[in-house]
């Protein structure tokens, strides 16, 4: 990465404190690039922290099994969606189905590897790496890798993760950057915008200085974006944690933001006692905000350029607890959205009779879906071309 | 021709070679910037002077205050006043050189608390940076693979004979010494068995012998019985390792890509003639003439940890007389907001640095920064940054204060510029 030029052509025109000239002709060039850049693809990933029960998520709500092993977590088929054959989703998933009826849901049924783990912490690396034998919140994570040839060549961050203070694994490569979303208050940016745009930029030939111009640039830019926006995006998301962490995403995509990533998670899901009511507020925030989301994108034209794939790191047990709630299970359902989905439901619902140890085998190797996720995204490494096979989730 | 030979102010065209701005470059590079009385001190003592103070400090134990806030993040198992102890001793500190050390040896031995979970590990690892920052490299590497932090970060812990995890062996030759391309994948199992033994449960270290794998093994071609520290020794004792080490030094004190590969290795052949000795060569770096050298000066991309405790500092926020100083949790947390946040580094490679530092969000935050400090509002009952204050107290031209003061720079521009517009300008992204 040393370059000798770069290191002989060091900022000598940087001593004038404040520099005078016209904007040079390559911050237009460098607006050109990010635009092109942003074009491609990029993936939101929504995590479930905490293992969703993903046979209350979408349930098999007249199998007799179903009905047999949850008998307080249970939803009635009479209170659910239908949207298959015997198949329903969670009434507080209520948005989500006018997406599924949109044609812009795919489901994934009965998502997971082989030996799952029930553990919190190895099965969340393992889900973050891709790799079956990683360590606990350690290792490169799929994502990170997979865009570290594509960071090498972007000065600007790759991914965002919203409301997280580190890295989560999932992003973490040898070269790939995590950023934040700006933490701006609506009352400061007009003021931040017109500081950074009182400065004169520099005519300067030197690399770093034009660097550091067009990141304010884009700073300027992003923050114009932001206020021009902020009426409509107030009206269409949702004001709970979620909905204002995907309302800093749509900002960011309708930005024309390089990043190919966006990280979230919802945390939660590990209703081991009293699972019915809050696993019904959770799944209600989750549906409202991503439904948002899409049709925000839909709107916008950009719901080609941006796909959302929900996944947690395991399901719950098939057989209700004691405590009116589920321990850690095995197999569960991945939730692809977005204009470039192929509509519908795919992979088989695990079969309730052959249950693995008391819980929903898995039928659809996760890495499969992730070979997918990466085809689409087009310009990334795949980590698993010899591991096994993509299935087919986007249309051509 | 050497470019590590001293800088020397004879040898220079200019007469003036030592000037203000050579001196806020040695404050902001190899302490935490530099308030208008330290500024004037070093113009007047010369080179030599100044840097003596630096590499020699009266003392190098921590600051009263310092270890209170460490006490009681450690029995909070608070990691932001963790972060806080730190903030403050970059501040208050007798030994600003080490400091930038220890956070060097930070970011080289990337460990983060988001694994860890542990204030007492991650402030005794802290101490270990601090103890060594300018020691022979092996000790440094000897301590770490007994450091507790580092092996719950690194899985050292359940690293067993029969069940090696090469986790921590791959990141000790690829990151921590050899660097990548100096070992191969045999190596890295084997190295794996060197290293078991130890444990950190139970909040100890201890080393469990019937865990430990004491049979031979072939590393880098040569076979012995290895544990871990005769596998330090044989790591330390590779010519890679002093590169490495030269590289890291490099990189810390002169930014990213800065230094062209002669002299790297011209620094690594130094290390390995002293025995890996840090001090030295760190010694020998920021007295030298490519330390100085004009293309050097103001050439590096400011890092976050220089952009709010050495600004701070500059602005003599960090201690004010009369009231209430900037909280150190708060410039800790807008360090975070900037991209480099203290004991949580982004991987177990560390901060990218260079222009990694530089992007429209970050660029965001130093402006919001830059506004809340010249309006008083990073917290309650925040101290003002005033520029026109501290030009009268020193009897200077309001005018040409600012940028002296932060820049070393003796341009007079049009007009008052203010703190705003100073710390947001291009030039100030640089140091």
């Amino acid at each position: 990465m040393h370059n000798r030029r770069q290191f002989v052509n060091r900022l000598t025109a940087l001593s004038a404190l404040s520099f005078a000239g016209p904007i040079p002709h390559s911050l237009a060039q460098i607006s050109n690039l990010s635009a092109k850049d942003s074009s491609q693809q990029s993936l939101l990933v929504i995590f479930l922290d905490g293992g969703n029960d993903g046979i209350n998520t979408v349930i098999p709500a007249n199998d007799p099994l179903y009905r047999k092993f949850r008998k307080r977590c249970r939803v009635e088929a009479s209170r659910a969606i239908a949207i298959d054959d015997g198949l329903f989703l969670h009434p507080a998933l209520r948005s989500l189905a006018d997406v599924w009826e949109h044609d812009r849901l795919a489901i994934v049924q009965g998502v997971g590897y082989p030996n799952h783990s029930r553990s919190h912490f190895v099965s969340t690396s393992v889900w973050h790496s891709g790799n079956l034998a990683a360590s606990p919140e350690h290792g490169l994570g799929f994502l990170g890798q997979a865009m570290d040839q594509r960071q090498i060549a972007s000065d600007a961050p790759l991914a965002y993760s919203m409301g997280t203070s580190d890295t989560p694994h999932l992003l973490r490569g040898r070269q790939t950057r995590t950023a934040a979303p700006p933490g701006i208050v609506l009352s400061e940016a007009q003021g931040v915008a017109d500081l950074l745009r009182s400065q004169t930029p520099s005519s300067t030939d030197n690399l770093d200085a034009r660097l550091v111009e067009s990141q304010k640039h884009s700073a300027i830019q992003a923050i114009d974006e932001l206020l021009r926006q902020r009426p409509f995006k107030d009206a269409q998301l949702p004001e709970t944690p979620l909905g204002r962490q995907l309302g800093q995403v749509a900002w960011l995509v309708e930005s024309h933001n390089p990043a190919r990533v966006y990280f979230l998670k919802q945390a939660g899901y590990d209703t081991h006692s009293g699972q019915m009511p809050n696993h019904a507020e959770l799944l209600h925030e989750l549906s409202s905000a991503v439904s948002a989301f899409d049709s925000r994108m839909h709107q916008g034209g950009h719901d080609k350029r941006v796909t959302t794939m929900i996944f947690s790191e395991f399901g719950r047990r098939l057989q209700e607890n004691q405590s009116e709630g589920t321990d850690h299970g095995k197999a569960g359902p991945v939730f692809l959205v977005g204009g470039s989905v192929i509509p519908g439901l795919h992979g088989s619902a695990p079969n309730l009779e052959q249950p693995d140890d008391g819980d929903l085998a898995v039928t659809t190797d996760f890495r499969s879906i992730y070979r997918a996720v990466l085809q689409e995204l087009g310009d990334f490494d795949d980590p698993f071309v010899d591991v096994v096979s993509p299935i087919k989730l986007f249309r051509a | 021709m050497s470019h590590w030979q001293p800088f020397s102010i004879n040898g220079s065209p200019n007469d003036d070679a030592w000037n203000l701005r050579r001196v806020v470059h040695l404050h902001r590079r190899a302490a935490w910037g530099a308030t208008w009385p330290e500024l004037e001190i070093g113009v007047r003592d010369g080179i030599h002077a100044s840097v003596d103070r630096l590499t020699n400090p009266a003392t190098t134990l921590l600051h009263p205050r310092t270890l209170e806030i460490a006490e009681s993040a450690m029995t909070r198992n608070s990691v932001s006043l963790l972060k806080a102890a730190w903030v403050n001793e970059m501040w208050h500190g007798s030994d600003p050189l080490g400091e930038q050390l220890t956070l060097m040896w930070h970011n080289h031995f990337a460990t983060g608390f988001q694994k860890v979970k542990d204030c007492r590990a991650m402030f005794d690892q802290y101490l270990k940076f601090r103890k060594h920052a300018r020691s022979s490299f092996h000790d440094l590497v000897r301590a770490m693979v007994r450091d507790r932090a580092m092996l719950i970060w690194l899985d050292g812990d359940s690293n067993r004979q029969g069940h090696p995890n090469e986790n921590f062996a791959r990141e000790l030759m690829e990151l921590f010494t050899l660097g990548e391309g100096n070992y191969s994948e045999s190596d890295v199992r084997e190295a794996a068995r060197a290293l078991t033994g130890w444990t950190a449960r139970g909040g100890e270290i201890r080393f469990d012998t019937n865990g430990h794998d004491a049979e031979r093994k072939q590393i880098l071609g040569r076979t012995d019985a290895y544990d871990a520290d005769s596998l330090v020794d044989l790591l330390v004792s590779q010519p890679a390792t002093a590169s490495r080490i030269a590289w890291r030094i490099c990189d810390h004190f002169l930014g990213r890509d800065r230094v062209p590969d002669d002299a790297i290795e011209a620094l690594a052949q130094s290390l390995r003639d002293s025995q890996l000795n840090v001090g030295k060569a760190v010694e020998q770096l920021i007295r030298s003439s490519l330390f100085f050298d004009e293309s050097q000066l103001g050439a590096r991309f400011t890092s976050p940890a220089s952009f709010v405790v050495s600004n701070l500092r500059s602005l003599e926020l960090h201690a004010v007389t009369d009231g209430p100083a900037i909280i150190p949790e708060v410039a800790a947390a807008w360090m975070r907001n900037m991209g480099q946040d203290l004991f949580q580094p982004p991987g177990v490679s560390g901060w990218p640095g260079g222009s990694s530092w530089i992007s429209a969000a970050t660029m965001i935050d130093r402006t919001r920064f830059a506004v809340n400090i010249a309006q008083g509002t990073l917290h309650a009952r925040a101290p003002r940054g005033d520029l026109s204050a501290l030009a009268k107290r020193y009897d200077e031209d309001p005018v040409s204060f600012p940028a002296k003061l932060l820049f070393g720079s003796r341009e007079r521009s049009a007009e008052i510029v203010s703190l705003p517009q100073l710390l947001t300008s291009t030039l100030a992204q640089f140091d």
